[in-house]
């Protein structure tokens, strides 16, 4: 009874604070909107910005101020009530369910409807709606089959390390093969905001002085150097994505194996990121870079690297962090400040003093210090210019405080789901952190080693959370050492969640919400993993029973259209044959090839401007140099944006120019490969024109580009 | 217990902050108390003779309270006989008759539960307070406390906090609207704007009246 009074107990705090934070979130946040209402600015080139500049800061100081309360009340709770069950608590248990189900009810309300139920855009209703089903059940009972199998395999195998890692490498095939695009087909205007500055890297040109950049740093860089140094075939990047979205996925499962000690609990987890993450998408995942593993991976290699380093303030973990900080700006600044938090939060339940915590954050701006350094000296060696830094947070700036295709989050959101993961992996974090400080001096009246939880060395005992206090309290150092390393990590991971979740807040769209999903699932089934021990044989089957059901099946449900077409497109790609050989290259001859002959015929130099929706694929077909400095251009979104694009070709202003044919109405305006409903190439045109004085005027045209000559 | 004169500086702090937390939790429950409204992303016209449907708030359409009023209706008149929106210039004839059906789509802002969770957390940290200090509450004392925050409330909070809640209601409808409408990006809407700014006053009247 003590247990269940202690869930019910839980349970009711962080509902409670939950649903607290959400009413004075939406309140606030309305009245500030309202107060201070969304302004068009004269910078933008088209109207799709929507700026809220309180959404952010509120929801980091509102969050920072609760985390502060919810120790205040925990370390007042702990000294006047020592956390024991009071002789009459139990009696309190009807009360405290009735609470509870007000508190679930309020919450649930808050929900509104599940993001995307029943939609099925981009695909057509089929008439006959059997073959839903029958994909559906399919895919269900796939999962199920491999889940039993999994677990049953890993209860024969001997502990070896050769069998692990067969193991573990039979568990990466089967990801690999859930996660594999034969063909490795490509969103023509997500990856030109990769191909694009990796092509113009290559030819040269100095990421952020020359060269805008809307997603990564060291990403960018790096597949550059693959792709001029290593030949690295440029549309063999999605075969990339799809092996980073495999290290993803296994991490995840790794950490709630090693965390729960439960290869069921491990394999629901797995497949729960897989179909959320995944196969919840509208379209085929690969075919995105920036929602996947590009933007994700950094933060669970930071958990898994804190799993095996076991220290926060480790050496390598703190140059790890600042490395891959640099790898995914916006991901990158949230793990930065996850990271900050964790010490921040650290030093509040005294686990680290404050001499420590500055000396680890000088030590991790030392590392980014270094870092940058050391990419500005091979930039120099390689004979690149030295790289503006300011640029860096060029993009971040035109989305945050611009406000571009930024979108108001909506009251009734699963957003709120997020919240309740992190207060309640929080207050479980105090609430141990609590327990290990009590045990410690119980257990060493010198009170040595406050930090009990650095030396443990991998007993298998647990002390539980959810047991009665006096269970854990003679569970000995090694055991408490173990309960809050382990809720180190879950916490290290709500507070990546914490802050990585900010993408989903700034653009509200309920797709995001599965983009987002990796990491509360993992902190989720971290928490679970934290406690789930006390939990006998059937009921821990029952348990697993309701999270598949809840993760898996109910999902599946609701965007059973949508995945069932998105199974089918994979399985017609599996049979089409060559299912290696990357489909872009056919793709794009078969497209461009008159307009590749024409621009080969009129533009002989090596620098060539191609005003054009397409950039980035003709640049990439001509393998010329591009005289403007904007890849792709559907990427410029302000003036300043278009100024910098075409300040070098204003000073070569060449004969001849590659222009799309619907600027000089020669051809009906259309979507490229890019697909982007917006293309400045008028206002291109116009700029350059001005800028040079001249007037351009095509000479000879395709259906979709014209080479235009100077008048 | 901590032993001190009846009428110390510290003991009145300490009971003028509890009567002060009891008035606010329940000036909390008048601020957070529930309204319906017309959801402008939902409520729809839909038009007689073509019998299309459009959603009113992306098409700037919008209403604060039940129905349209005119500088809407004339909005939605023109939108089903023309297939046009935003035509502040005046550039087509209002049509004479009322061609469209308003179908609104009533949304809560709050709840009772959001409200009293609220008061509870006021209450709360009436209740650190008092494990802070080193003063304990028996039965008269608390009972003395509660009828004082009541009577605060009726006095002081109950005003002010029909005032918030007046301005939480407008906030929220205005928003809605907005929200609903600029999804594809913020366009400048001065006419818009302007009849908002004259329609919140009476509005704000008749939330403050009760009505």
């Amino acid at each position: 009874m003590n247990t269940f009074n202690r869930i019910t107990d839980f349970s009711i705090v962080t509902l409670f604070i939950t649903n607290v934070w959400i009413i004075l979130f939406t309140n606030i946040l309305t009245f500030l909107s309202y107060l201070y209402p969304p302004t068009t600015n004269s910078q933008l080139l088209r109207p799709i910005s929507f700026p809220n500049p309180f959404k952010i800061p509120l929801y980091l100081l509102l969050t920072i101020t609760f985390v502060i309360i919810i120790w205040v009340f925990n370390t007042v709770k702990n000294h006047s009530n020592p956390n024991q069950v009071k002789p009459g608590e139990t009696r309190n248990l009807l009360l405290k369910l009735f609470f509870l189900i007000i508190l679930l009810y309020l919450f649930f309300s808050k929900l509104g409807s599940y993001p995307m139920a029943r939609e099925y855009y981009p695909y057509a209703l089929r008439p006959d709606k059997t073959i839903y089903n029958l994909v559906v059940f399919s895919y269900l009972l796939s999962i199920a089959f491999i889940i039993f199998e999994l677990s049953i395999i890993y209860r024969f195998i001997k502990r070896s390390l050769l069998i692990s890692t067969f193991y573990f490498l039979l568990i990466a095939l089967v990801i690999a093969f859930f996660t594999f695009e034969a063909r490795f087909p490509i969103s023509g205007h997500d990856y030109s905001f990769f191909f694009g500055p990796i092509l113009e890297i290559a030819n040269g040109k100095t990421i952020y002085t020359d060269i805008p950049i809307q997603h990564g740093f060291l990403s960018i860089l790096s597949m550059a150097f693959l792709y001029k140094l290593l030949s690295l075939k440029l549309f063999y990047l999605p075969a990339i994505i799809w092996l980073l979205y495999i290290i993803q996925y296994f991490l995840t499962f790794y950490l709630i194996l090693r965390i729960s000690k439960s290869i069921g609990l491990a394999l629901i987890g797995l497949f729960s990121i897989i179909n959320l993450n995944y196969f919840s998408l509208s379209e085929l995942p690969v075919s995105y870079p920036q929602i996947g593993p590009m933007r994700w991976l950094p933060s669970l290699l930071t958990i898994f690297l804190l799993y095996k380093l076991k220290k926060i303030d480790n050496k390598i973990l703190l140059t790890a962090v600042a490395f891959l900080s640099l790898w995914f700006i916006d991901a990158g600044i949230s793990l930065v400040l996850g990271y900050l938090l964790t010490i921040f939060i650290f030093c509040l339940v005294g686990n680290i003093d404050i001499k420590r915590a500055i000396k680890t954050i000088l030590l991790l701006c030392l590392n980014l210090i270094i870092i940058i350094t050391v990419i500005n000296i091979l930039h120099l060696l390689f004979g690149y210019k030295l790289i503006k830094l300011g640029n860096i947070f060029h993009t971040l700036q035109k989305y945050t405080s611009l406000g571009i295709a930024q979108l108001p989050i909506p009251n009734q959101t699963y957003f709120w789901l997020v919240m309740l993961i992190y207060f309640a992996s929080l207050i479980y974090f105090f609430k141990t952190s609590y327990k290990n400080k009590k045990t410690i001096q119980v257990g060493d009246a010198s009170g040595r080693d406050q930090s009990g939880w650095q030396s443990w060395k991998g007993s298998h005992q647990r002390a539980e959370f959810f047991q009665p206090s006096a269970g854990s309290s003679t569970g000995g150092k090694e055991t408490t050492g173990r309960i809050h390393f382990d809720s180190t990590i879950l916490l290290f991971s709500a507070n990546l969640m914490f802050f990585t979740s900010i993408y989903y807040l700034g653009r509200a769209h309920p797709h995001n919400l599965f983009n987002i999903s990796s990491l509360p699932i993992l902190t989720l089934f971290l928490l679970l993993g934290n406690t789930i021990n006390y939990l006998n044989p059937l009921k821990k089957i029952i348990l697993f029973i309701f999270i598949f059901s809840l993760f898996i099946i109910y999902p599946v449900l609701m965007r059973k259209i949508s995945l069932s077409e998105m199974i089918i497109v994979k399985l017609k790609r599996l049979t089409q044959g060559q299912i290696f050989k990357t489909e872009m290259d056919e793709i794009l001859t078969k497209r461009y090839s008159k307009e590749l002959s024409l621009i080969n015929k009129y533009l002989k130099e090596s620098g060539v401007a191609i005003i054009h929706n397409d950039d980035t694929y003709l640049l990439y077909l001509t393998k010329k140099k591009n005289l403007l400095d904007a890849n792709p251009q559907v990427g410029i979104d302000t003036k300043d944006d278009l100024a910098q694009a075409i300040d070098n070709f204003a000073k070569e202003c060449p004969e001849k120019v590659a222009v799309d044919c619907s600027v000089f109405a020669k051809c009906q305006q259309y979507v490229g490969i890019n697909q982007s409903g917006f293309y400045p190439g008028s206002l291109i045109l116009l700029a350059v024109e001005k800028q040079c004085r001249i007037k351009y005027q095509p000479v000879e045209c395709t259906k979709q580009l014209c080479i235009a000559q100077k008048k | 217990m901590y032993q001190t004169t009846m009428y110390s500086p510290k003991k009145v702090a300490f009971f003028t902050a509890n009567i002060l937390v009891v008035s606010l939790a329940l000036g909390s429950l008048i601020i957070f108390r529930p309204y319906s409204f017309v959801d402008n992303d939902k409520a729809k016209v839909i038009c007689v003779e073509s019998g299309a449907s459009f959603d009113i708030g992306p098409n700037f359409i919008y209403t604060l309270e039940d129905k349209l009023d005119s500088f809407n209706d004339q909005k939605a008149r023109k939108l089903c006989q023309y297939n046009i929106i935003r035509d502040y210039g005046n550039t087509y004839q209002t049509p004479d008759k009322v061609n469209y059906q308003f179908k609104p789509v009533y949304t809560k802002d709050s709840s009772w539960g959001d409200a009293i969770l609220i008061a509870l957390t006021i209450l709360s940290l009436g209740i650190l307070l008092v494990k802070l200090s080193k003063y304990t509450l028996n039965l008269r004392n608390t009972i003395f406390i509660l009828i004082l925050g009541i009577v605060l409330f009726f006095l002081f909070i109950k005003k002010p906090a029909n005032i918030i809640f007046c301005q939480r209601q407008i906030a929220q409808k205005v928003v809605n609207f907005k929200n609903s409408a600029f999804k594809g990006g913020v366009i400048p809407i001065p006419e818009d704007d302007q009849h908002i700014k004259s329609i919140i006053k009476p509005l704000y009247e008749k939330c403050l009246q009760g009505r």
